[in-house]
């Protein structure tokens, strides 16, 4: 058979809350070793189909195939050792030290009579490294910053050892500078252990810089999918999210650059 | 992970130790106080295969009866107790990630207390050795505790704060009608009462024996569990992404926690704060770590109660004090020391 080339790909998909619909007859492919970023106004469904990623949420109808296995033969443990997901935000009340936060992202990988092995240290201290956290590692996790948080939490889920890789709005929340440590990072993970990494963005500039592919939600609807030059236009943010912008090229990427402008 | 065995070995022995010893005490001490040495060669003397090595007959007979009948079981028992407790109590504090969680937060004191009001309303005796009052409290503890998991079901999960919330209005309701019995029955009122103010003064081997069993099942579950546990304070959904299985260990660790807390209180009524209060000061000093969590609390609820109920017999002369008086008169100030020493600290 040809090597997998959709790390993911999701047919006729529907889900609904209680409180409505969400998704009718969804239908994507995410490449593998792709970074895949998904944008879209508040409220168009960019969680939810994370969440539906990681069988949190279980769709109504229609197969997500995760590496060309239905999502739903999967048992708990080995979805932890194919998908890991960083959410948005994590209570801050966790009194465990760094690396014992991310010594839990050996979970999936342990029995239950299987102690912790000097093998799974070894990769709790190489993801530490790779995310430049081992100065915090026995620092306690609610005395971080939220960059810092935002580093531990990538490093537990490159401790899972998966090969893709979910985050739900990895950067909202960060000053510029963590915002492109963070972006790097990912791109580095990407790169050198070949990851394929699908996350939520609001930032359309950082999605253009660094997506392979980019989903544009709107209301349950994939909009647009391709590249930034592609999904990126005046044309398609003026219908998704309603305002008017001017584009540019970024001058050092040659990526497309939205400029928003506020009128008086 | 600051993973120091050594040290943990030596401080379990050390409460192990503890215990042992507070077994011995609390044999001696009494109304009729019996001498140490005494209380030793009776306890070894009883023990198989070394027991044949004990001098015999040169103890009084009276020690014999006195150790082994009364205060011996009530001592183990009391410990046992304890130690459920507070284990119970780590389990819900976990599970909810709420501080405030004890072994009785989904209901168990309240459906226990229906149960044993009118099992004593209804002047139900003993039953295999279990004394009708306890029966009557284990059933209705479980069957309020499924009642109320039944109540936070929805959607394929068990929400934690629908847990809360349904446990305390089902807790309400069955205190009112606690209540309601004993406002109907006013002659039975004060053995109510003294019911669920919890004692360990009628306690037998048969009562021991079978609360060694629940404890033994659920310590060893909750141990089990632990590290599921410890990857559960991260949130449910985390959890879930890290491959653990969350529903079936809520499930698992909901159900070990109230049955151990609900055979504690059908062998010794209702006895406040050890299960809230120990594992809360205990995780003031280990750390969040379940694995380490569940023997220090086990040991130290243990200690901890076997000594209040030794306080319990001997602080007033002719009458015996309920232990969850005690429980709570030591308990509450030495928790609210820990609280402001350690204000920064959260769980």
């Amino acid at each position: 058979m040809k090597k997998q080339v959709f790390a993911v790909s999701i047919e006729g998909m529907c889900f609904h809350y209680p409180a409505g619909q969400v998704f009718e007859g969804l239908c994507t492919k995410l490449k593998s070793g792709c970074f895949t970023s998904i944008i879209g106004p508040n409220g168009a469904g960019k969680t939810t189909l994370l969440r539906l990623l990681t069988m949190w949420l279980k769709p109504s109808a229609g197969t997500i195939m995760v590496k060309d296995r239905n999502i739903q033969s999967f048992s708990q443990k080995e979805l932890g050792r194919t998908v890991a997901f960083v959410k948005q935000e994590q209570s801050a009340e966790i009194n465990f030290s760094v690396f014992e936060m991310v010594l839990m992202g050996r979970y999936p990988h342990l029995g239950r009579f299987r102690a912790v092995s000097a093998h799974d240290r070894d990769i709790v201290l190489q993801a530490l490294e790779m995310t430049h956290t081992v100065y915090l590692k026995d620092r306690s996790f609610n005395r971080l910053s939220s960059g810092e948080a935002q580093r531990v939490l990538i490093a537990r889920a490159l401790a899972q050892q998966t090969e893709i890789l979910l985050l739900d709005e990895p950067i909202s929340h960060l000053d510029l500078k963590h915002q492109v440590q963070i972006l790097l990072l990912l791109k580095r993970m990407q790169r050198e252990r070949n990851l394929t990494i699908v996350t939520v963005l609001h930032d359309l500039n950082s999605a253009a810089q660094c997506s392979d592919d980019i989903i544009l939600l709107s209301k349950g609807k994939i909009h647009a999918q391709g590249t930034a030059g592609k999904v990126l236009s005046a044309e398609n943010i003026k219908t998704v999210y309603g305002i008017e912008v001017e584009m540019a090229v970024h001058p050092r990427t040659d990526l497309p650059f939205i400029l928003p402008f506020v009128f008086n | 992970m600051k993973t120091r065995p050594l040290m943990h070995m030596l401080i379990v022995s050390l409460l192990l130790f503890l215990c042992l010893s507070g077994i011995v005490v609390a044999c001696s001490l009494g109304k009729a106080p019996i001498a140490f040495d005494d209380v030793i060669k009776v306890l070894l003397k009883h023990i198989p295969g070394i027991g044949g090595f004990i001098h015999p007959g040169n103890y009084p007979d009276i020690a014999v009866r006195g150790v082994l009948l009364i205060r011996l079981p009530r001592a183990v028992l009391s410990l046992l107790v304890g130690a459920g407790l507070a284990c119970a109590g780590a389990a819900f504090q976990g599970l909810f990630k709420n501080p405030m969680a004890d072994p009785y937060f989904v209901g168990v004191s309240a459906g226990a207390a229906f149960g044993a009001s009118i099992a004593i309303v209804l002047g139900v005796s003993y039953f295999m050795g279990i004394s009708g009052t306890g029966l009557f409290a284990f059933c209705f503890a479980l069957a309020t505790v499924f009642v109320v998991y039944r109540l936070a079901w929805g959607g394929g999960r068990v929400s934690t704060l629908h847990l809360v919330l349904a446990g305390v209005a089902v807790s309400a309701f069955l205190t009112a009608c606690v209540s309601l019995v004993m406002a109907l029955n006013r002659q039975k009122m004060a053995q109510i009462i003294s019911w669920t103010m919890g004692s360990f003064q009628y306690s037998t081997w048969e009562e021991t024996g079978i609360f060694a069993v629940v404890l033994l099942v659920g310590f060893s579950g909750m141990f089990l569990f632990s590290r599921d546990l410890n990857v559960m304070i991260s949130g449910e959904e985390t959890a879930h992404t890290l491959g653990v299985p969350v529903e079936r260990i809520k499930l698992i660790l909901l159900v070990l926690a109230s049955f151990v807390g609900s055979m504690a209180v059908a062998v010794s009524g209702i006895i406040w704060f050890v299960g809230l209060i120990v594992p809360h000061a205990v995780r003031l000093v280990t750390g969040p770590d379940h694995k380490l969590l569940f023997p220090y609390s086990a040991l130290s609820g243990g200690l901890f109660l076997l000594c209040a109920d030794v306080v319990s017999r001997l602080l007033l002369t002719g009458e015996q004090l309920p232990v969850g008086i005690i429980t709570a008169l030591c308990g509450a100030p030495f928790f609210l020391y820990l609280l402001l020493k350690n204000k920064q600290e959260r769980f």
